[in-house]
């Protein structure tokens, strides 16, 4: 069998609900586990061993009494650690919020403990969801479990790497240019960035208004459509968040793919930004599996990559200028030197600088949409190679080594998931992306195609 | 147009943030890019383009 802390939210939920599996012994697996292997992978910034144990122990009870909350219910869950959790400090990874506590929980985290999900740990961020993988900050940057040497991208860095360690079932990320579904790649993992509104950012550390999505990442595809269900709600407290009818998103997963119409975006990997041969070469093989399953490819047309990347960029910096100004004249010391030298940037944006980058936003929204009436979805790498070795990064590098930006900015779903293995044994990754709230048919085109290129059997080996 | 390191230390001056020659130094190696990008992303656009996020009276 299995290990517990191997098993999907899916295989673990349908033991847990016929009672074959405790989700005492679940939690204290993965407890286990964090105590064994994070010392090398750094994923975690605080372990909540005594809650979580008590919060396994009453889901096991209510499930016994009869009170199965559904698929969440007793399942290991762990959270970046700029979501706030009352009364348990959220760091954000820096040294300026060492010793914030929140009062009151996120409104996504107050979701997943209704769902009766077992919350385990707070989790390795880039400092405050932008820095990078840095050295100079309170607590270690995390590293790629399948090779600890490796950075595992971020900002979700420490929610990719427990869930591939298998040191939780899933984890909460948020992604503004690309922070869920970057790590998700390198790490071999599925991540969803979902439409922007449809998950609350209400108690989730801001970084930019108008680009920060919540979202789910878990081993599959499967299990991200799982934890979406638990956590897509109207939230009147969040100005940002969309009123739409809340769909089943595990409804497509399974069914086939006969007639879908798929768009391959291929200048941004064959013309705008150089992609590594090999993740072209699973992207071709994805190409395959569809039209073997039914589907129908043709290649589309969008605006360069690199516009995506300067419209996003400016209105990122723009916008969290604005929430760390005061911080940054006041403290700058506290910041590590990524996120200091990140943030600062945006004091050269003007207000017309910023303003015409919202506009040129507008364009771009609007020429998806035009693609979108021809296809149901559109398919290119997340990342244009495998994992790079931790310390890389640099602020005057420039090198970007996601197609991420475009799904920020124009705020529809995009789904990374892993699509296939290096020579050296690296996961290569795939992004699928669909209209707005068309969150359930981006799932199951991922789903389908975890199971075409047989990538969900694989998981890293911790050395 | 580069700007000088004097220039930009004027510049850095009116944001008002307290910076190390070192730091500034980091931000002026960095700041071509960044200006290549303001100069692509503002791009002329029609005059009634609006911008993504405009003020809608019934969102609230």
């Amino acid at each position: 069998m299995t290990e517990p802390y191997f098993l999907t939210i899916a295989q673990a939920s349908a033991l847990i609900r016929v009672r074959k599996l405790s989700p005492v012994e679940l939690t204290e697996a993965c407890l286990a586990r964090v105590k064994r292997l994070d010392g090398r992978l750094n994923s975690h910034l605080l372990l909540l061993e005594e809650q979580a144990l008590a919060d396994a122990a009453q889901a096991e009870a209510e499930i016994a009494a009869g009170d199965w909350k559904g698929p969440l219910h007793g399942i290991p869950i762990g959270l970046k650690d700029i979501f706030n959790t009352a009364g348990i400090p959220t760091t954000a990874h820096s040294a300026l919020f060492k010793e914030h506590v929140p009062a009151e929980d996120a409104f996504t985290v107050s979701l997943l403990r209704d769902a009766g999900a077992v919350i385990t740990s707070k989790l390795a961020t880039w400092e405050f969801a932008i820095g990078g993988s840095s050295f100079d900050l309170p607590w270690p940057p995390a590293r790629n479990p399948w090779e600890v040497s490796l950075d595992p991208s971020g900002s979700s860095s420490g929610s990719a790497v427990a869930v591939a360690a298998g040191l939780c079932l899933g984890a909460m990320g948020s992604d503004t240019g690309g922070s869920i579904r970057g790590p998700a790649a390198w790490c071999g993992i599925a991540g969803l960035k979902p439409t922007y509104g449809l998950l609350s950012r209400r108690g989730i550390l801001p970084l930019s208004f108008s680009l920060d999505h919540a979202g789910p990442m878990c081993w599959t595809s499967e299990d991200c459509a799982l934890m979406l269900q638990a956590l897509a709600c109207h939230d009147p407290a969040d100005s940002g968040s969309a009123s739409v009818p809340v769909t089943d998103y595990s409804a497509g997963i399974g069914a086939g793919l006969s007639g879908l119409r798929v768009g391959v975006v291929r200048h941004f990997f064959e013309a705008d930004l150089l992609t590594d041969p090999e993740t072209i070469a699973a992207l071709e093989a994805s190409v395959a599996a569809l039209a073997d399953m039914g589907a129908v490819t043709t290649d589309v047309r969008l605006s360069p990559f690199g516009t995506y990347i300067d419209v996003g960029s400016l209105i990122a910096r723009s916008e969290s200028y604005a929430i760390h100004q005061h911080w940054l004249r006041t403290t700058p010391e506290l910041y590590g030197a990524f996120a200091r030298h990140r943030l600062m940037a945006g004091a050269f944006v003007t207000a017309a600088d910023y303003i015409n980058a919202l506009r040129e936003r507008t364009r771009l929204i609007a020429e998806l949409a035009e693609v979108m009436r021809t296809v149901d979805v559109v398919i290119f790498p997340t990342a244009r190679c495998p994992a790079r070795p931790i310390g890389e990064d640099s602020m005057a590098s420039g090198f970007q080594p996601f197609f991420n930006r475009a799904f920020n900015v124009t705020g529809s779903p995009a789904l990374s998931i892993c699509n296939g293995f290096s020579d050296t044994g690296l996961p290569l990754s795939l992004q699928i992306g669909g209209r707005p709230f068309e969150e359930a048919l981006v799932l199951q085109v991922g789903h389908a195609l975890e199971r075409a290129m047989g990538t969900r059997a694989r998981r890293p080996v911790v050395s | 147009m580069p700007l000088s390191l004097d220039a930009f230390g004027r510049m850095l001056d009116e944001t008002g943030l307290p910076l190390t020659d070192a730091q500034k130094s980091v931000l002026f190696d960095a700041y071509p890019m960044f200006q290549a990008m303001l100069a692509r992303a503002t791009a002329p656009l029609p005059r009634e383009a609006e911008p993504a996020v405009v003020f809608d009276p019934d969102v609230r």
